[in-house]
């Protein structure tokens, strides 16, 4: 009975052991739980050892057990148990907390064991000095257990042999207060025995309830030890996890940091590659120029000395060196279009291509071409039917003589026994005009595939076309090149086994320059005096073009730049409103120019929009940049910023009011060209007829006109509110006398005498009216 | 019988072109540098000068403005004869002060039509 109250005593703690570490871990509900049957288990075990060690407790008597101060005992060992689990159940415990705590656990031991005691009907007497000794006890007792199970609640590996033994320990301690406790009791038989209080158990009874009472403890014993095992498995499973997902939140986090890096470097070394390409690029079409000059040298040679070896072997009358020496010179003169091919194309590509302009009708143009591809159209048996529309054109001819010749050529080297057709025809084309050239063939024609690189230099449409019908593959890609140095454009139609159709479409008038250096000096000074809206600081002749053709329709003045010094020079000259800033540029890139800007006082309110493949927004805020648009830019949003930036002249309507129609004329044309919209008149009545239309934001008004002259309109005008403070300017060939003087003074904002009429200070005094109107308003 | 002089530092060319011309019928002195040119120009006063651009001693433009600013020798016509394919050479030529400018390889045929036209200005 002894050792069995023991391994009672000892199996409840064990299980209390291995709680507490459950409790710590939980809470709430589950927390609350763990806690109270922790303290159910624990309490019960104390108890049943309890009792357990009376029943072992040979009494040479029966006795009876008071059935509700042995439920109470119950109750206080329960208690006891709750408040010391509770105290160990938290995070952190301090030594006066445990102190408390093993008091309030040991009296509750104690308190349980004399109520138990209490509950035996029959009368004892205690000897102080063991009741002592057995509140000692269960003070250390109690102490130790709380301190070892706060010590193994944490539930490391080999944990369960330490809990094992301090469960030894406090079962130990528990049942040695108990029988220290017996020790001090004295029974003996009297009054008390006698009595019959409340419900009465016999010694049997009291057998039945205790072995009940403990088979009770071990099986909640049991059980806890294995739910607990069960949920701390779980738990250190879920624990696991946790840890897993924190580990590799912690490698995603790393590789983040690793991949932002390794772009930040891919993306320095792909800019780095970029300008290292195009630097490599012009070196190569420079060293193809220079190469092709050093060829053409000993070619020279070649062809010279052949033909005059054939020239004397005729006059000697030897046909069979005349024949081979016309071989060779007809080799060396193939070769020769062949670097000349290479030479155009690299010329193109280094930007450095020139276009001559010269006017020019079209009739002699395709006279000289047909004669020239004539002997190649006839030796593939090809026939060409031409039909041509007059007209004078203002193009570069050597280029587009070329165009023609390359496309006539390739129609005719890729026909046997077919007809080619040469159409010339006037043609509108965003409201330029202009003439489309239409070569057609019936010969081999070409795929979708074909066609699609058709254009691209050293790009036959087979590379096996080479072989076959020979040519560097780059006569088309010169068509092509000069075609939109010309401002035209290209396109073929084919289908393979049909034949093809290229269409090159050509503007009767190339407008200003077309990208090359030469042309810069006079493009800046024409700029300076009609006032530059835009400077393009970019190193791309292609880009000056497309910008060219972007901005220029939209009636801005636009000036370029193909180096950061340059476009620092001009901007310096020109004053522009706004400047579009490439930044991978060579010797002095986009930064450096843009840092060169704002950095000087007269040029720092010149607002700079980076147009730039990089994307480093904030390096060119930070540097002063108004705007970022980064490559390919299209058209709408291209002028949609530089609207902002440069007012339109289109918005303003000018209305010219001039009996004199080339006068007229002459005046329409000049602010049209500056992008001002024009209402012409040719009298006053006419131009309050038309200001009933449209209100003009100025006026240019002749004095002398028939109808209603200057004079008159002015006093219309001024009739009329809405109409009077438009701005005139007074445009006459009258020398103005005093008492004229008289009659405009304060209505006319100026006058300009016909003779001295240069357009500089004209469009300056209409500028100076017209710009800060919105601004008075 | 005409007297063509020309300045050309390669001697291929030099050789070639100059027995072409004799062919046709014409005398011809040869010079390889600007220098040497200008020289043989103030001693024998030939009727044109064909005149090749990049020279050793002294380049093609510099002879021909020295040329040209020299009492005894301006009147005498010279005719640019390049290889340089490259921009500008040509605004660059008539600048120097030449009367006519022709590309290499020479076309002969062209060449003889630009010598006559010169030389009966």
């Amino acid at each position: 009975m002894v050792v069995f109250s023991y391994i009672v005593a000892t199996l409840a703690c064990y299980t209390v052991l291995h709680l507490v570490g459950r409790i710590a871990t939980s809470a709430g509900r589950s927390r609350w739980f763990w806690l109270s049957y922790g303290a159910f288990a624990m309490g019960m075990g104390i108890w049943s050892m309890h009792f357990v060690g009376m029943l072992a407790f040979s009494f040479p008597f029966p006795v009876a057990y008071d059935l509700f101060i042995v439920v109470l005992s119950v109750i206080a060992a329960i208690l006891a148990s709750f408040i010391a689990l509770y105290i160990v159940g938290r995070d952190h415990v301090t030594l006066r907390q445990l102190l408390v705590a093993g008091v309030l656990l040991a009296s509750g031991i104690v308190a349980m064991h004399y109520i138990g005691m209490a509950a035996m009907l029959i009368d004892i007497t205690y000897n102080p000095l063991y009741v002592i000794l057995s509140i000692i006890i269960a003070l250390v007792a109690a102490i130790a257990a709380l301190w070892l199970s706060f010590f193994f609640r944490k539930g490391e590996r080999g944990a369960a042999v330490k809990k094992l033994g301090s469960a030894l320990i406090m079962g130990a301690a528990i049942a040695g207060m108990h029988y220290t406790g017996m020790a001090a009791a004295q029974f003996y038989l009297g009054n008390k025995s006698q009595s019959s209080m409340g419900i009465l158990l016999d010694q049997q009874w009291l057998g039945y309830l205790i072995s009940t009472g403990t088979l009770f403890t071990l099986a909640f014993s049991l059980l806890g030890i294995y739910i607990s095992n069960k949920f701390s498995t779980k738990d250190s499973q879920i624990q696991e996890k946790t840890d897993e997902i924190y580990q590799m939140n912690q490698n995603l986090r790393v590789l983040n940091e690793n991949l932002e890096q390794l772009v930040q470097v891919r993306t320095a070394q792909l800019e780095q590659a970029r300008d290292e390409a195009i630097k490599a690029n012009m070196i190569k079409s420079q060293f193809l120029a220079n190469m092709s000059h050093e060829l053409r040298t000993p070619l020279n040679a070649i062809i010279g000395y052949s033909e005059m070896l054939s020239e004397e072997a005729e006059e000697l009358g030897e046909q069979v060196f005349v024949e081979d020496l016309g071989k060779i010179r007809n080799a060396g003169k193939h070769l020769l279009a062949l670097i000349n091919d290479i030479l155009d194309i690299s010329k193109v590509e280094a930007g450095k291509m020139e276009v001559h302009l010269e006017t020019f009708e079209l009739s002699a143009l395709i006279q000289d071409v047909i004669t020239t591809v004539k002997p190649l159209i006839e030796k593939n048996g090809n026939v060409l039917e031409s039909s041509l529309e007059q007209g004078e054109i203002t193009t570069d001819v050597t280029k587009i003589r070329q165009i023609l010749i390359n496309l006539l050529s390739n129609a005719s080297k890729f026909t046997q026994n077919g007809t080619l057709s040469l159409e010339v025809q006037r043609e509108l084309r965003n409201n330029r005009t202009g003439y489309s050239f239409r070569i057609k063939d019936t010969g081999i024609g070409m795929t979708p595939e074909q066609v699609g690189k058709l254009f691209q230099p050293f790009m036959q449409a087979d590379s096996s076309t080479t072989r076959k019908y020979g040519g560097t593959g780059l006569g088309l890609a010169i068509s092509h090149s000069f075609c939109e140095l010309l401002g035209g454009t290209i396109h073929v139609e084919s289908e393979l086994g049909a034949g093809s159709l290229f269409t090159c479409w050509l503007p009767s008038a190339v407008d200003g320059d077309s990208g090359n250096e030469e042309q810069t000096d006079e493009q800046a000074y024409t700029a300076y005096h009609s006032g530059v809206s835009i400077l393009l600081i970019d190193d791309e002749p292609l880009n000056h073009q497309l910008m060219k053709r972007y901005l220029a329709g939209e009636g801005w003045s636009l000036a370029f730049a193909s180096s950061g010094q340059e476009g620092l020079e001009l901007a310096r000259n020109l004053r522009p409103k706004v400047i579009c800033l490439d930044i991978l540029m060579p010797s002095m890139d986009g930064w450096s120019v843009l840092s060169a800007i704002k950095s000087d006082p007269e040029l720092r309110s010149i607002p700079v929009v980076i147009c730039s493949m990089t994307d480093d927004n904030q390096l060119g805020f930070s540097l002063g940049a108004s705007e970022f648009l980064t490559k390919p830019i299209s058209r709408e949003h291209l002028v949609q910023v530089m609207d902002k930036y440069v007012s339109k002249h289109r918005d303003h309507t000018i209305l010219v009011i001039e009996d004199d129609a080339a006068t007229s004329e002459l005046l329409t044309r000049l602010l049209q060209k500056e992008g001002y919209f024009v209402n012409q008149a040719s009298n006053g009545l006419v131009a309050l007829d038309s200001m009933e239309k449209v209100v003009p934001k100025m006026i240019l008004l002749d004095l002398m006109m028939p109808e209603m002259d200057g004079f008159q309109f002015i006093v219309e005008l001024r009739k009329r509110d809405a109409w009077s403070a438009i701005p005139v300017v007074v445009v006459t060939a009258k020398s103005i006398t005093a008492a004229d003087r008289l009659k405009l003074n304060g209505y006319v904002k100026g006058v300009i005498q016909k003779g001295s009429l240069d357009h500089k200070s004209l469009l300056a005094e209409i500028g100076r009216f017209i710009a800060p109107e919105p601004e008075n308003e | 019988m005409q007297t063509i002089l020309l300045v050309e530092d390669n001697e291929m060319n030099r050789d070639m072109l100059s027995r072409r011309l004799s062919r046709k019928g014409f005398r011809v002195l040869t010079a390889e540098d600007g220098k040497e040119g200008i020289d043989l120009a103030q001693q024998q006063h030939p009727d044109l000068i064909l005149m090749d651009l990049s020279l050793p001693v002294m380049d093609g433009w510099e002879a021909t403005r020295q040329l040209k600013n020299m009492e005894d020798t301006k009147r005498i016509p010279i005719i640019v004869l390049t290889a340089h394919a490259m921009a500008g050479d040509e605004k660059e030529a008539y600048r120097a002060g030449c009367d006519d400018f022709d590309t290499k390889p020479v076309d002969l045929d062209r060449l003889l039509g630009k010598i006559h036209a010169a030389l009966t200005k």
